[in-house]
């Protein structure tokens, strides 16, 4: 084995002995058995902790390997992260987080649906939203494992670490501690992990520009004077990221969902208080920002690197991701394996959150709602963490599968979850309009069927968008949803009154008017 | 129809200030940007389109950070000031 490897494989160690520690620690033990304090920290975490924690959480494999495979593949299109990376905080957090936080701590919520059903009604309408997420968030955290596997088995040798060996390697990491401390232990792993990833992505861009002679100006010229000078602008190499494309994947896309996952909703739940989450959503777009600031440096220095891996007229979002792996593969110094544990890192950081928001989900919306009401707390835990467990292995299994069908299901999620934020706003943000239970469900139906016929129509050559048209599908799905909840809510039963003043009233009494 | 507070709608000059604020690097970021800045050019070695989203992004962030931190401030006064 060579001694490259060798050193991967003895930082990788590294990391995984400081999560393992970290994620199993006496501070990760609650002082009650309760599932509201095992799915999520029901005294509530402070601002740093939960700071780190939101800031690792939200970033996915989509930032490494993703960002700089996608600067890669399409150029400065990906400087539309801003979108997200700055207006999710200061727009979805500030405001909506904070209203979920606050109905959260008021009512003891646990999951999402308990959320939704808690204004609009129990019943089938509460196991509706859980599964409905937990099907969207499938593909996502096959997403999760796939991309930092990749990363592991390229840095180490396929010879010595096959891509199933990676993923094994990885899902046995989050098992134990995700088992082991629920909320708590995924939350201070992320802290650890927000910070690593923060380090290894900074270093990696430095690494990158002393590869190309330490010279940004000389990189820029390099790429605008080579074949591929098209990824100075929109549209791209591929011609695919047009402006509609900016107009809509960035917001619809990713940034009116991103916070509305149902890890977003254990984060939220686990603040300390209303204040703290606040505090968040001003601050926190600092490290998101700046997680993707070098990603550029690595994308483009790739494409001066390794020009010819990627064809650049067949190229997908997608296949970008192979090209940071291959550069590392070439070019990796000996402490490569810093770059490769922090996409370890990336991936793991949302994964765990993702297993245990769903698994939270399972439990107390199907399990203690319908199959075993009032039963003790110690076996609603021990149910949820075996379904941490078979979370963890369908995720697995799901990833062995081509990575092009995960890729497209990933886009599925985005839709599927973007549906559901005209409910959240209309439980948080109240308004005088009716919006009843029944113009939610019409309306996620019709906005969903809208976005998978735009997504995968022209996938599978049923439909094809005339130029000019080609928004985001999860845009189209939304703008079908909200006209269709809103028709339908006129003609439909209303929310139980007084649970809509109970919700109100804990609103107003947070949210008073200042002056 | 019930009686409801919407408490989205800005109340206070720093919240205006904020609301503001938000929108107007917004459409900076995804509208102008674009439209307007979608040009092979390098400023300090990124290109245009790069270096304007992560310039406004920057001034987004403080911006907000320094009004979202006066409206608590505002709102501490207002919880003490009202023994809430």
């Amino acid at each position: 084995m060579p001694t490259s490897s060798l050193l991967t494989i003895i930082i990788c160690l590294a990391y995984a002995a400081l999560i393992l520690y970290v994620g199993t620690g006496k501070w990760t033990k609650g002082g009650q058995v309760r599932m509201d304090d095992f799915f999520k920290v029901g005294p509530g975490f402070g601002f740093i902790v939960l700071y780190l924690g939101i800031a690792g959480g939200f970033h996915t494999a989509f930032a490494i390997p993703g960002s700089m495979g996608f600067y890669y593949t399409h150029g400065v299109a990906f400087a539309a992260n801003i979108l997200w990376t700055v207006f999710t905080p200061l727009a979805v957090i500030y405001f909506i987080g904070s209203r979920i936080t606050c109905l959260g701590k008021k009512f003891n919520y646990v999951t999402p649906a308990d959320l939704l059903s808690d204004y609009f009604g129990e019943g089938k309408f509460k196991i509706f939203i859980a599964f409905y997420i937990l099907l969207a968030c499938i593909p996502l955290m096959s997403a999760n494992i796939t991309g930092p596997a990749i990363l592991l088995s390229e840095g180490i040798g396929p010879e010595y670490l096959p891509r199933w060996g990676a993923l094994c390697v990885m899902a046995l990491l989050v098992m134990v501690y995700i088992t082991s401390s629920g909320m708590r232990g995924l939350t201070w792993t992320t802290v650890a992990q927000a910070i690593w990833m923060f380090v290894a992505i900074w270093l990696a861009a430095f690494w990158c520009l002393s590869l190309v002679d330490g010279n940004l100006v000389d990189l820029f010229n390099q790429i605008k004077d080579g074949e591929r000078s098209a990824l100075l602008t929109l549209p791209g190499p591929t011609g695919t990221r047009t402006i509609e494309w900016w107009m809509t994947w960035p917001v619809f896309g990713i940034a009116l969902y991103w916070a509305i996952l149902p890890r977003g909703f254990l984060f939220f739940y686990s603040a300390r208080d209303v204040k703290t989450i606040r505090k968040i959503g001003l601050t926190v777009g600092i490290y998101l920002m700046a997680l993707y600031i070098p990603a550029i440096i690595i994308g483009f220095a790739t494409v001066v690197l390794l020009p010819g891996i990627l064809d650049p007229g067949t190229l997908s979002g997608m296949t970008g991701d192979g090209s940071f792996p291959a550069l590392l593969r070439e070019y990796a110094p000996w402490w490569g394996g810093v770059i490769i544990a922090g996409g370890l890192a990336a991936g793991m950081s949302s994964l765990d959150a993702d297993i245990n928001a769903n698994s939270a989900m399972i439990t107390k919306d199907f399990y203690a709602s319908f199959v075993r009401k009032n039963a003790p707390e110690q076996e609603y835990i021990k149910f949820g963490k075996i379904v941490m467990i078979i979370l963890i292995i369908i995720t697995v299994l799901t990833s062995l599968r081509d990575w092009g069908l995960v890729a497209l299901m990933i886009g599925v999620t985005a839709g599927m979850i973007t549906q559901l934020l005209p409910a959240v706003l209309a439980v948080t943000i109240p308004t005088g309009l009716r919006i009843t239970k029944g113009g939610i469900l019409t309306g996620i139906i019709a906005g969903l069927l809208s976005f998978l016929i735009v997504f995968l129509g022209p996938r599978f050559g049923l439909i094809s968008l005339p130029v000019g048209w080609r928004f985001d599908a999860s845009f189209y799905g939304l703008i079908v949803n909200i006209p269709v909840m809103l028709i339908v809510s006129q003609f439909t039963e209303t929310p139980d009154p007084s649970r809509v003043a109970r919700i109100r009233s804990a609103l107003d009494e947070e949210f008073k008017r200042l002056n | 129809m019930q009686k409801f507070h919407n408490h989205l709608v800005p109340q206070t000059i720093n919240q205006w200030l904020y609301a503001i604020w938000l929108i107007v690097c917004l459409v900076s970021v995804w509208f102008i940007a674009p439209i307007y800045f979608n040009e092979p050019e390098q400023i300090f070695g990124f290109p245009l389109l790069y270096a304007w989203c992560t310039g406004i992004g920057i001034v987004w962030l403080i911006g907000c950070m320094f009004f979202g931190f006066r409206i608590e401030k505002e709102r501490e006064e207002f919880k003490k000031n009202n023994q809430i």
